[in-house]
């Protein structure tokens, strides 16, 4: 197993959960005492709202940055090796799909009961934070589907690549939408994101594959663990 | 072995909205290098990535090392492709990438590619492929393209941004390859002279047909 392979990634992603921690905790947590009172205060709503889309969107733009980071460009000469390329990838993306669920699932909860813990007194539609949760979870599906079938797409479709980039810009672009609409659940989400193997950790060996999978559940574990530790302080 | 190695017959290819073949036909033998002139933007790159499963066509033939391409997503079986600039992972080093990709098959060892690396002069230590000029990027492609004893290896500009040690180099491993290890060898170049002394077969795209000469 490589780790060099995806230092860009998880370094991307320290980046990515400390904004996202920064973001939370300007917006929210600290600002009980201080700095949320100063936000709210001097600045007023609407600029920090803009702050957390910003904070919200850059995680995305790392993450389109990242898609080529990784050596996937080398993929041809992969492929050309793999004697049953396609059905790799359809494994490849079945594993990241069901990936994918299992944290959002983990995820949506957390948001939940976050959202119960700390908007107490204010109601919350649960329904419309359901439905938009529903949306941004086939936003990622379908992205994944795009991320793992970019190459089969372009070489037996005959798209060009471009276009099914684009398509996957305009995902993420609806997804900043979603984002903007309701900040909040999609900050507690957006890491699901990195638990998407992208085409550049395409199994060589199962092995390699099973190690980086490993790496990112523990990662993100590491992450749960963090905002259990940071919602923990809160509930005291 | 009686079957050309590469086949194509009636092979049209549209990307992009423009027609770069019109029921095209083409063949290469093993042990012998087959040459592929024109002008740029001919079609030369595109029609190796049809050869390689990068880029697929239509028409009524393309037979790789027996493996008909035209109606399966597969790759083609035992070819090495270096086509325009291939990419190799930039944080590893030269010998790593070139572990990377031989362990996929494993039927190189370690000392086998090492000897490559020091054959094309090429730095056996941990320095990263980033700090890699075009040329050495060039060689290592090339040693990807026929380290695993591929049976039909594509060399797309091999020479180009070589100096001269490893022009000439090359120009004796493309002999070799075809003479002595009868394998078959597709080549482009700019250079019109290494078209006429290495290659035993030239075709030339003209207006989406290919000819033979
Ligand atoms: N992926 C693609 N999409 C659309 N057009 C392409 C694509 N790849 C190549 N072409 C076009 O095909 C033609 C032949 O390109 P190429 O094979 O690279 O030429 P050359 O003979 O110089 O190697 C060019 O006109 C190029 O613009
Ligand atoms: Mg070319």
């Amino acid at each position: 197993m490589r780790l060099s392979v995806s230092r860009n990634r998880i370094f991307a992603l320290l980046v990515l959960i400390s904004l996202t921690m920064i973001g939370r905790l300007a917006y929210y947590t600290t600002g009980r005492l201080f700095i949320r009172s100063l936000l709210t205060d001097v600045i007023w709503q609407e600029s920090v709202r803009l702050l957390d889309i910003i904070f919200c969107i850059f995680p995305y733009i790392l993450y389109l940055l990242m898609i080529d980071l990784d050596g996937e460009g080398n993929r041809e000469l992969i492929a050309q090796r793999l004697p049953h390329y396609s059905s790799r990838l359809l494994s490849v993306f079945l594993a990241q799909l069901l990936l994918t669920l299992c944290f959002w699932l983990l995820y949506a909860v957390l948001g939940l009961i976050w959202f119960r813990i700390v908007f107490i007194g204010e109601s919350i539609n649960l329904m419309s934070t359901i439905a938009m949760a529903c949306l941004s979870l086939v936003v990622h599906c379908v992205s994944t589907l795009i991320l793992v079938f970019d190459y089969e797409l372009a070489r037996t479709v005959g798209i060009a690549k471009s276009t099914s980039l684009t398509v996957l810009l305009c995902l993420m672009g609806l997804f900043v939408v979603f984002s903007a609409l309701n900040p909040d659940l999609a900050n507690l989400i957006s890491p699901v994101q990195f638990m998407i193997l992208t085409p550049g950790d395409l199994i060589v060996h199962s092995s390699r594959y099973l190690g980086l999978g490993l790496i990112k559940v523990l990662i993100l574990l590491g992450t749960i663990l963090t905002i259990f530790r940071i919602h923990g302080g809160e509930m005291i | 072995m009686k079957n050309p190695a590469v086949l194509i017959e009636q092979l049209s290819v549209t990307l992009g909205g423009n027609q770069i073949f019109d029921e095209a036909n083409f063949k290469a033998d093993y042990g012998k290098v087959t040459g592929l002139v024109g002008p740029n933007g001919s079609g030369k790159s595109v029609l190796f990535k049809i050869i390689s499963g990068f880029v697929r066509g239509t028409g009524k033939n393309v037979i790789v090392n027996d493996e008909q391409l035209l109606r399966s997503t597969r790759f083609p079986p035992n070819v090495g492709s270096l086509i325009e600039e291939p990419y190799f992972i930039a944080n590893l080093s030269g010998l790593d990438n070139l572990l990377l990709l031989a362990s996929i098959k494993n039927l190189i060892t370690e000392r086998e590619i090492v000897a490559y690396l020091q054959k094309f002069g090429l730095p056996t230590d941990r320095q990263a492929v980033k700090t890699y000029s075009l040329g050495m990027k060039k060689k290592l492609a090339i040693i990807q393209a026929i380290m695993e004893q591929q049976t039909v290896v594509i060399l797309d500009e091999p020479m180009n941004a070589l100096d001269e040690h490893s022009a000439a180099l090359t120009r004796q491993v493309i002999q070799d390859l075809a003479a002595v290890e009868h394998r078959a060898v597709l080549l482009t170049s700019h250079q019109s002279d290494d078209i006429k002394s290495l290659c035993q077969e030239v075709f030339e795209i003209q207006e989406r047909r290919i000819i033979r000469q």
